[in-house]
């Protein structure tokens, strides 16, 4: 297996709620021959757990506190990675704050982990796109 | 202790107002409902009086006893001591009462705590999160028992797309008489599934029910006897045989099972329930000759159904799928069991902390319903509280943490003999596409023996 079949998701979060998640979930996500390499990771460390020429996902867990740092962060991992699938994970955001988000590139809005099977195709279509057969 | 003022007035100018205005006593069942609740529901409410009126879970499929619980205040009143909640009672018969948001207050303490409900418009914010994902529960578990009604069983509750499908089959098999099969994990409840099946298709028909894997053709003759003598003795008469365990009944039972079937044509329902989907096990013409044993079977299986059989009851196959597939209905499955729980007087909780439904969310439940069933009964049994945690689960669930998933651990299971043969044969593919099919000249090229190619590209059959 070479290193292109792996994907990446990395997760940031105060908790562990998510990182377990999506361990459960995302093996499921990731079509064969791809492996999927879950790290936990913060808005420091995102630069180091993300290639920028592979497939990725970055989960955010925003509270309303943190919603003007992590619109930031949105935006630049958006242009250092533009490879990488943002998800935000709602930590008790407000109607108009969650409506916010639509302006950012953040492709979906989960608020309990019983959602993420229901973006499985949204997924294994992402990590799929770039991915080369192994023979 | 001091006499408050006389009731009288007060009771004269309640029922004045035509407010509706009702009481839930200690033990949680209506002690008291005001005139004005009479104009709201349309019933005669001597008939709702000391009815059970908890957490929107009825005692039985009773209509009044539905209306006592749709009711029920929403969870969390004990905490917050006052709450509002929108009420959609159940219709009953024609009468179709109209939504109304009412609001409880609790009154004293402990078990002598009474909640007085009152009709009216409120503007109540619920702050605290938990609380609000509960109530949000509770009301889409009063919309499921409003829109399907006639789906009693709580495995059937949820929005899930196996859910959604698992409805539409039940009302099908509901709706016509026919012979189906029903699938599903242990604890599920497809029997009782079944017989609300049986109920509303065909009332008045007999219904036997067999354990198959019990069964052979003498003791399967005496066990359906009940049901035989009267559709042979009248070609009006009509019965239905329900076996248990359908996969797990012996090929003799069963293929005597298809000549019963045969005998009475379309006047024997069969209903099968299996514990997942079976295997179908395929008849020979030669074995059919011989008359000792008429199954072939490829793989030795201990369980499995005969062509024959499956034939009758393909028509229509209901699959309720496993929980590991319906992640989504988790917190809403888990949340009515509580509520069923609470209604048969199991405990105080009333709700789950979201850590307890994260627990169940990514648990990836190998025994099914019957293990989450069992589970909540441990929490209620663990609780002293109106919230279960997750420590009141179990140890296997509390304690459950999902694979590693690490890149090492995976790159062990790729073979490298599988990925360097198929990288091999796609070199000979494109080898001959370049020479246009020429294996000679294709394998000049790649630098083997021709005799090697021909070895990789039309394989030794294997015997």
């Amino acid at each position: 297996m070479l290193d292109a079949d792996i994907r990446r998701w990395a997760v940031c979060e105060c908790d562990q709620r998510w990182h377990r998640a999506i361990r459960r979930f995302g093996p499921a996500m990731t079509p064969d021959p791809l492996v999927l390499d879950v790290v936990e990771s913060d808005t420091s460390s995102i630069v180091d757990a993300l290639i920028p020429e592979l497939p990725a996902v970055v989960l955010w867990e925003v509270e309303p506190i943190s919603l003007r740092e992590s619109a930031h962060q949105f935006i630049k991992t958006n242009e250092r990675f533009p490879l990488a699938l943002q998800l935000v994970a709602d930590g008790g955001l407000s109607v108009r704050e969650r409506l916010l988000l639509a302006e950012f590139p953040v492709a979906v809005l989960l608020r309990q982990p019983e959602q993420l099977p229901k973006i499985r195709p949204l997924i294994e279509g992402h990590f799929a796109s770039a991915a080369q057969p192994v023979d | 202790m001091a006499s408050g003022t006389q009731t009288r007035p007060f009771l004269r100018l309640l029922e004045a107002s035509g407010s509706p205005l009702y009481v839930i006593g200690p033990q949680e069942d209506l002690v008291y409902l005001s005139s004005g609740c009479a104009d709201w529901l349309g019933v005669d409410l001597e008939l709702l009086l000391n009815r059970r009126c908890v957490a929107g879970s009825p005692v039985s499929d009773e209509p009044y006893d539905r209306l006592a619980a749709a009711l029920s205040p929403p969870t969390g009143l004990s905490k917050r001591g006052t709450a509002s909640l929108r009420i959609q009672p159940p219709a009953i018969g024609e009468i179709r009462p109209e939504a109304i948001e009412v609001r409880f207050t609790r009154a004293g303490d402990h078990d002598k705590a009474i909640t007085i409900a009152v009709g009216g418009t409120f503007d109540d914010r619920v702050i605290d999160q938990e609380i609000r994902d509960a109530v949000a529960l509770r009301s889409q578990l009063d919309s499921w028992r409003k829109k399907h009604s006639e789906f009693t069983n709580l495995v059937t509750a949820g929005q899930s797309p196996a859910v959604r499908r698992l409805r539409r089959r039940l009302r099908v098999a509901s709706s016509t008489r026919i012979d189906f099969c029903l699938c599903g994990p242990r604890g599920c409840g497809s029997e009782s599934i079944a017989r609300n099946i049986h109920q509303a298709s065909s009332a008045n028909e007999p219904l036997i029910a067999v354990d198959g894997s019990l069964m052979d053709p003498e003791l399967l003759d005496a066990v359906l006897s009940p049901i035989i003598h009267p559709l042979t003795e009248s070609p009006q008469s009509l019965a239905t045989a329900l076996v248990r365990g359908l996969d797990e009944t012996p090929p003799e039972a069963q293929r005597r099972l298809v000549e019963i079937w045969q005998t009475f044509g379309g006047r024997l329902r069969m209903i099968g329930l299996c514990s997942r989907q079976p295997a179908v096990l395929f008849e020979t013409d030669n074995a059919k000759s011989d008359a000792a044993s008429s199954l072939i079977v490829d793989d030795i299986s201990p369980e499995g159904i005969s062509v024959d059989l499956w034939e009758i009851l393909t028509a229509l196959t209901v699959t309720i799928e496993p929980l590991s597939e319906r992640v989504e209905d988790l917190p809403l499955l888990a949340a009515a069991i509580l509520d069923r729980r609470r209604a048969l007087g199991e405990g105080t909780a009333e709700r789950f902390s979201r850590a307890a439904l994260d627990a169940f969310v990514i648990y990836p439940w190998p025994e099914d319903y019957q293990e989450l069933e069992e589970a909540i009964r441990h929490a209620i049994r663990s609780s002293r509280s109106e919230t279960i945690g997750i420590e009141q689960l179990p140890l296997a669930i509390r304690s459950y943490r999902p694979g590693s998933g690490s890149v090492a651990a995976k790159r062990l299971n790729i073979s490298l003999d599988d990925a360097l043969s198929r990288f091999e044969l796609r070199m000979i593919q494109q080898a001959l596409e370049a020479t246009n099919g020429n294996r000679a000249e294709a394998a000049r090229r790649l630098g083997i023996s021709r005799a090697r190619l021909l070895r990789r590209i039309d394989p030794p059959k294997a015997d």
